[in-house]
């Protein structure tokens, strides 16, 4: 299988390791007290090799984003370690950290807000994205969203860094756009063998462009693995009932598919639930749910599973169940 | 156009749809010139049917909507032409007083945003309540029980407990389905939803595409679902409105244009989307960008985009040819398009 095989070929670039942001909740102005606190990301691990793409995806408020900003440096986690080529970078500071930055560089979802409105695109970026060169002396606003977004790219490329951390890159754009700013970033990881950590909440694109896949719940994953086994034979609840929410773009899965529609709203991560976290709208949850935090582990009764079945799946009753129609 | 609409013709025009849009045009007053928002866009809606109408942004869905449910911001917009039957009567030459009854009524827009949709100082049930108040007379307490029977109808749990409550405590979800509610409020026999879940997440979206359609059904209303959202039009409408600068560049029975396109535009849409149930390769895209509104490109506006534009594209715009009853693709070369099957080279 392909996607395997490009995930064995390269050496590990980044290490996570339990990573995790709490936000205090405080009350008062004059005597601040810690009433409680958010946990955004509560213990996160994976590994990024060279030339992987990893995709992360989930609903709002799931602290994908969070995971995200970490990643880059733009919040500081509270919790657990980033390990870049061996070296922790969440314990550096000063010159060693900001070496260690340029390597790790981030694309926005809305490139509009995350330009310098004040600077020519010839100053932020060089040229590698199919950028008209007549364009260098043109400011942000002068251009289109897609546009916009391959010169958000061509900024993250610009220091030549080995990872690129991608949040919703494409959730603006208009259906036509998003082909070619997809395939942009498909070409560039080819030509500069860069590693992807991309996150949306489109599963689709992300079904598209990712090696490995990692589906986040209420601030931890709850099932990882290879394209394939995440689509085709996820095995975790809370997965099979987001594939099978998603819209196809063929009338005839109308009738074809099951559809498992979850009740209720995502619960706080102010207060999140004991045990599992998803057993508050899960329809296998029982006792043990409650009581017992699933490990993001191959489940019990798939030790002796050969074939992509067999995968991470933090669920204390995982079972095979295909939600996606065959093609 | 529609089977269902022909058979019970009883309204005066002599068809019986509910909605009938023929040759709308609008235009923008801008900086930059007039944009040609919709140019000459026509459809027909017949009750209890769904019509998606699909487009990127600026294709002029939305102005069209706006259009019809009078809520064109005039200035710096201005219809410049064509009718909006509704049971056969012209909504454009309806006076303010009448077209406002007509849109609280008869007609309701649930829109994309419902926080901003939703008056932030009052709470639900007021807000709810208050269109039994001004269009049926109801007394406050009468409207405040009505209030509560539509949250509940529209599934929002502790309906009761919660019609005090102001839009900032529901979540997404929950607010999308309020609006609804008031959308509902009247029975309304015609609703136009302008992308009603695409900011909600995934599992929210299902939950409220499938209220709606069960409410639609129910009340046996016409529905006008305005996406870019080629899924979403796969798994609810009947049929598809395609729209690309201004114009409807296609439509269809929605199983005949997703099996077999007749514009190379609806074509290169669906072969540019990532799909769920494949993985792909590359994504063919379609190269270039949507026409600037107030410099259309001449003949087929789609022309500079596409890859079987010859020089008849370039000076002639196509008309809506016939392609088979009830569709109709606005490209020179339908027949070839139509007839190629399979992947794209």
């Amino acid at each position: 299988m392909s996607a395997e095989a490009a995930a064995g070929a390269g050496e590990p670039v980044l290490d996570v390791r339990e990573l995790a942001k709490l936000y205090p909740l405080t009350r008062g102005i004059v005597v601040r007290r810690q009433i409680g606190s958010v946990r955004a990301v509560d213990t996160v691990s994976f590994t990024l090799r060279k030339g992987e793409t990893l995709g992360i995806v989930g609903e709002s408020g799931c602290g994908k984003s969070t995971v995200a900003k970490m990643l880059v440096g733009l919040e500081k986690p509270t919790g657990g370690r980033i390990l870049y080529r061996g070296d922790d970078i969440t314990r550096l500071s000063g010159r060693a950290l900001k070496a260690v930055r340029r390597n790790i560089q981030m694309v926005f979802q809305d490139p509009y807000t995350s330009l310098n409105p004040r600077m020519t695109v010839g100053d932020i970026i060089g040229d590698v994205v199919g950028l008209n060169p007549e364009y260098v002396n043109r400011y942000p606003h002068q251009f289109s969203g897609g546009q916009r977004q391959r010169i958000g790219i061509a900024r993250g490329l610009a220091l030549r860094p080995e990872i690129i951390v991608a949040d919703e890159p494409v959730s603006a754009l208009d259906v036509s756009v998003q082909a070619q700013v997809v395939n942009l970033l498909e070409r560039l990881q080819d030509e500069f063998d860069l590693s992807y950590v991309f996150i949306a909440h489109d599963l689709s694109v992300v079904r598209h462009i990712s090696d490995r896949v990692a589906v986040m719940y209420l601030g931890r994953f709850a099932e990882t693995g290879t394209e394939d086994e995440i689509y085709g034979h996820p095995t975790h609840p809370y997965t099979q009932a987001l594939l099978s929410a998603v819209p196809v773009p063929d009338p005839g899965a109308r009738t074809r598919r099951e559809r498992i529609l979850l009740t209720g709203d995502v619960p706080s991560p102010a207060d999140p639930p004991s045990g599992c976290r998803f057993r508050t709208r899960c329809w296998k949850a029982r006792e043990r749910c409650a009581l017992e935090v699933p490990a993001l582990a191959v489940p019990e009764g798939f030790e002796q599973v050969t074939g992509p079945a067999r995968h991470a799946s933090a669920c204390h009753f995982a079972e095979e169940r295909q939600v996606v129609p065959e093609d | 156009m529609t089977v269902e609409g022909t058979a019970e013709a009883a309204a005066p025009a002599g068809s019986g749809d509910l909605l009938d849009v023929r040759g709308l045009q609008v235009e923008f007053r801008t900086r930059d010139g007039i944009a040609h928002a919709v140019n000459g866009v026509s459809y027909t809606v017949a009750a209890g049917e769904t019509l998606a109408v699909l487009g990127e942004s600026g294709s002029g869905k939305s102005v069209t909507a706006q259009a019809v449910m009078g809520i064109l911001d005039t200035p710096p917009g201005r219809v410049t032409g064509g009718e909006i039957l509704f049971h056969g009567r012209d909504l454009l030459r309806t006076g303010a007083e009448e077209r406002r009854r007509i849109r609280g009524s008869k007609l309701a827009m649930i829109f994309q945003d419902a926080l901003s949709a939703l008056n932030p100082v009052l709470s639900v049930g007021a807000q709810l309540g208050e269109m039994f108040e001004v269009h049926r007379g109801a007394s406050r307490k009468a409207a405040r029980a009505r209030a509560a029977e539509l949250m509940d109808r529209v599934r929002i749990p502790a309906a009761r407990s919660r019609v005090g409550d102001y839009p900032h405590q529901f979540s997404g979800g929950m607010r999308q389905r309020i609006m609804i509610a008031m959308a509902l409020a009247l029975e309304p026999e015609l609703i136009i939803a302008d992308e009603p879940t695409t900011a909600l997440d995934v599992t929210v979206q299902a939950q409220v595409m499938d209220l709606l359609a069960e409410l639609q059904r129910e009340y046996a209303m016409g529905l006008v679902l305005i996406t870019h959202d080629l899924g979403v039009v796969a798994d609810v409408a009947a049929r598809i409105a395609v729209m690309y600068a201004g114009r409807i560049v296609e439509t269809a029975p929605v199983h005949d244009l997703y099996r077999a396109p007749a514009h190379p535009y609806t074509r290169g849409l669906l072969d540019s989307i990532p799909r769920l149930d494949r993985k792909g390769r590359e994504l063919y895209a379609i190269k270039g960008l949507p026409p600037s509104l107030t410099a259309i490109p001449p003949g087929c506006p789609f022309h500079p985009r596409c890859p079987k534009a010859q020089d008849i594209c370039r000076t002639d715009r196509p008309p809506l040819y016939d392609v088979a009853p009830g569709r109709a693709s606005a490209c020179h070369f339908w027949e070839e398009t139509v007839s190629e099957q399979g992947e794209r080279p």
